[in-house]
């Protein structure tokens, strides 16, 4: 007893102590959100990912600070997830007390409108920003634009890159240059005979989030949905998609993971694949497995038809919230570094943080032409921004990703089926656009 | 002699299957702790791809962890919020246990009751008003705003009704005729003999505290402000999770609920039988 007491005293004693040395330390330089209490050069941001979009917003402060205000300062406050800025936005929104935002939120694109509809108090629009807007591909604009007026500057490109191990292609008869343009057919036959060569599968994806059939109807130019209503059962190009992800799966094309970290940590650092698709922010995910370096190169994406696909997943915008206190300093931050195209931001940020440009011209830098090691000397980053300025615009919804979730499910049921027909898909995608029709009415 | 030792032999014999049982179940309550462990002594690659063994990566995600995330900041953080909340709410819960048990009051069940309600209301429900009442209070970002909410808490109140009902009347007329004063009775009587309650209740208070993640992100927007479950959320943020760095954050995380409950065990599960010495 007399010991535990000792014990407990000196635990006591020894968190006391740690108190004061840490909690009462000066640090009038870590960042808050608390935008009352900045200073006249200073914003406050939230964004999410140490390793991404946080070295970008440092090589935004910095070109800043060196071309244009000195004395200027950005406090990143860092945040779990983008769901916490989702979160914290809503929050806000509900309580309708915006004390607790910060100036700008760095936000995911597929959700700004739906927030927008929401909360119109939250956000403050970039119309008087000076910013060239014919830089960015339209495709990405479209997202934060409402009736023509832009309320986000693109930060990351979410452009879909089609990635391939050209030494297990090789290893099954074939090479890169087979896949570029390929049709899904012809992609199927070949993921069957690198299975059988390698055991490996030549395509995979997070059966959590399955965002396949989203880029792959996207990358023949249509949408899931139609004047704002889910058309999956009525798209004969989408049912035949849905066909091919069930067929790849059936056949060991296509390795649907569980889960997120399934998908990336056992399916892709774990080696399990040749072949990944998804929104090019997955390439600090593959460099991971380091043994593999030299052995991929990246392309476009098969189509139905033939003919290359492009098509993008994910990405995120700057946006001005309702609570800044210096929208016009905001507003020439933004216009200045990610909204000029400006080469020391975004080369910096590529350097930093893997981010990749949405930027037309900030793409053209010597940065983004050189080759990089991991992909076999291609210049994938000038590649990645040439194939985004091509990726068509189609029809976006608020309910982008509940369609996912149901489209998701009736994948997974049409797997455990058996052999997929046209009716039989048909039908799994007419329950799936009930059940979305049936949330979305409310 | 060869009987009972036939005997004890056959006891044993029967013992096997649980034996097995609780082996099997020990491992599996055990395997998690240990895996989070050596995961954080392994590279990111190696705790993905299922290595289960230490490695030599130690010092390096800690180097990692310390560059990604205020560790001591946060770590002194949670101290303080925790340990100022469990003190606050030990002292106004067992208050109010006291009065609730030992003064006889014809309204007290009645308001007891109505106590208990607000146990009903799911916290979730109560998030928005109360960021609200916590904002225009100007206390976003502070100790204050993090532990009021959870100052007084029906379950413990209710804890410390029930147990005071083992606290020996007897005691409190014999200090009477002393002459303490009711103040004096809680504090020289009802506190030590009461303290194992005490300890259950700071274990359950402190923990809860510690591992609290909801509210704090609601009441703290401020990097310098934030609890080490927040930084453990942090840090795994993004697209690629460092493994290694995210089991040493949550390693350290996890000491100190640990070392509280290692140290008050003993008195935790007197407390929650509500014994009273």
């Amino acid at each position: 007893m007399k010991r535990r007491l000792i014990a407990l005293l000196t635990a006591g004693v020894l968190s006391v102590s740690m108190i004061p040395m840490n909690v009462f330390a000066d640090d009038a330089d870590a960042p808050t959100a608390d935008v009352s209490s900045e200073d006249e050069n200073t914003l406050s941001v939230y964004a999410w990912d140490a390793n991404f979009n946080i070295p970008a917003l440092e090589a935004a402060e910095a070109d800043y600070q060196k071309n244009v205000n000195p004395d200027f300062k950005l406090d990143i406050i860092t945040q779990s997830g983008s769901s916490d800025v989702e979160n914290a936005v809503t929050l806000a929104g509900q309580s309708s007390d915006y004390s607790n935002l910060p100036d700008i939120v760095l936000f995911q694109d597929h959700y700004f409108q739906q927030f927008y509809v929401s909360y119109p108090d939250a956000w403050l629009d970039l119309a008087d920003a000076d910013i060239d807007w014919d830089d960015f591909g339209a495709e990405k604009l479209s997202y934060s634009t409402i009736d023509d007026v832009h309320f986000g500057v693109p930060v990351d490109n979410g452009t879909a890159i089609m990635a391939y191990r050209t030494d297990l292609l090789e290893e099954a008869g074939y090479s890169i240059d087979d896949m570029v343009g390929c049709t899904w057919d012809q992609f199927i036959e070949i993921g069957e005979a690198v299975y059988e060569k390698t055991g490996k599968y030549l395509l995979c994806m997070d059966g959590s989030g399955n965002d396949l059939p989203y880029m792959m109807l996207q990358a023949e130019g249509e949408s899931q949905f139609t004047d704002g209503e889910p058309t999956f059962a009525t798209n004969e190009k989408y049912i035949a998609i849905i066909k091919d992800i069930v067929e790849m799966i059936q056949k060991n094309v296509l390795y649907l993971g569980n889960d997120w970290s399934d998908y990336t940590d056992q399916a892709i650092i774990g080696d399990m694949v040749a072949g990944v698709l998804n929104g090019n922010w997955i390439i600090p995910t593959m460099e991971q497995a380091t043994e593999n370096s030299g052995k991929w190169e990246i392309t476009s994406l098969p189509t139905l038809e033939g003919g290359e696909g492009y098509a993008s997943n994910g990405g995120s915008s700057l946006y001005i919230t309702g609570n800044c206190s210096k929208p016009e300093l905001a507003a020439d931050f933004l216009a200045k570094t990610f909204g000029a195209g400006s080469t020391e931001t975004y080369d910096a940020a590529l350097k930093n943080g893997g981010v990749i440009t949405c930027s037309i011209s900030a793409g053209e830098s010597d940065v983004y032409q050189e080759g990089v090691d991991f992909f076999n000397g291609q210049p994938i980053y000038a590649d990645i921004v040439e194939m985004g300025a091509n990726v068509p615009v189609i029809e976006q919804s608020d309910y982008h990703y509940q369609a996912r979730q149901y489209v998701g499910t009736a994948i997974q049921n049409l797997v455990a089926a058996g052999e997929p027909t046209d009716e039989s898909v048909a039908a799994a995608l007419q329950d799936a656009q009930d059940q979305l029709s049936f949330e979305m009415a409310g | 002699m060869t009987k009972k030792k036939k005997n004890r032999s056959m006891v044993q014999r029967r013992l096997i299957p649980s034996y097995i049982f609780l082996i099997i179940w020990s491992f599996i309550s055990v395997f998690p702790l240990f895996w989070m462990i050596t995961a954080a002594t392994n590279t990111t690659v190696d705790v993905a791809r299922g290595k289960v063994w230490f490695g030599t990566y130690a010092v390096e995600n800690f180097k990692n962890l310390l560059a990604a995330q205020p560790l001591w900041k946060s770590m002194g953080n949670s101290f303080l919020y925790s340990i100022a909340q469990t003190l606050l709410c030990l002292f106004i819960c067992s208050l109010a246990g006291f009065g609730f048990e030992l003064y006889a009051d014809k309204a007290k069940d009645r308001l007891f009751a109505f106590l208990l309600l607000a146990m009903m209301i799911p916290g979730v429900a109560t998030m928005i008003p109360l960021f609200t009442m916590i904002s225009k209070m100007g206390l976003l970002n502070s100790v204050w705003g993090f532990i009021l909410p959870q100052v007084a808490t029906p379950f413990m109140i209710m804890m410390f009704r029930n147990n005071s009902r083992n606290f020996p009347p007897a005691i409190m007329e014999a200090a009477r005729i002393d002459g303490q004063t009711e103040v004096g009775i809680f504090f020289k009587q009802y506190m030590p003999i009461m303290r194992s309650t005490y300890a259950a209740a700071a274990v359950i208070t402190f923990m809860n505290a510690w591992n609290a993640y909801l509210w704090p992100k609601v009441v703290i927007t401020d990097n310098r402000a934030q609890t080490m479950p927040m930084l453990i959320a942090n840090l795994a943020s993004g697209y690629t999770i460092d493994y290694g760095m995210l089991m040493m954050g949550v390693l350290f995380c996890s000491i100190p609920t640990m070392v509280v409950f290692f140290v008050l065990q003993k008195q935790f599960a007197e407390g929650i039988t509500g014994s009273v010495k």
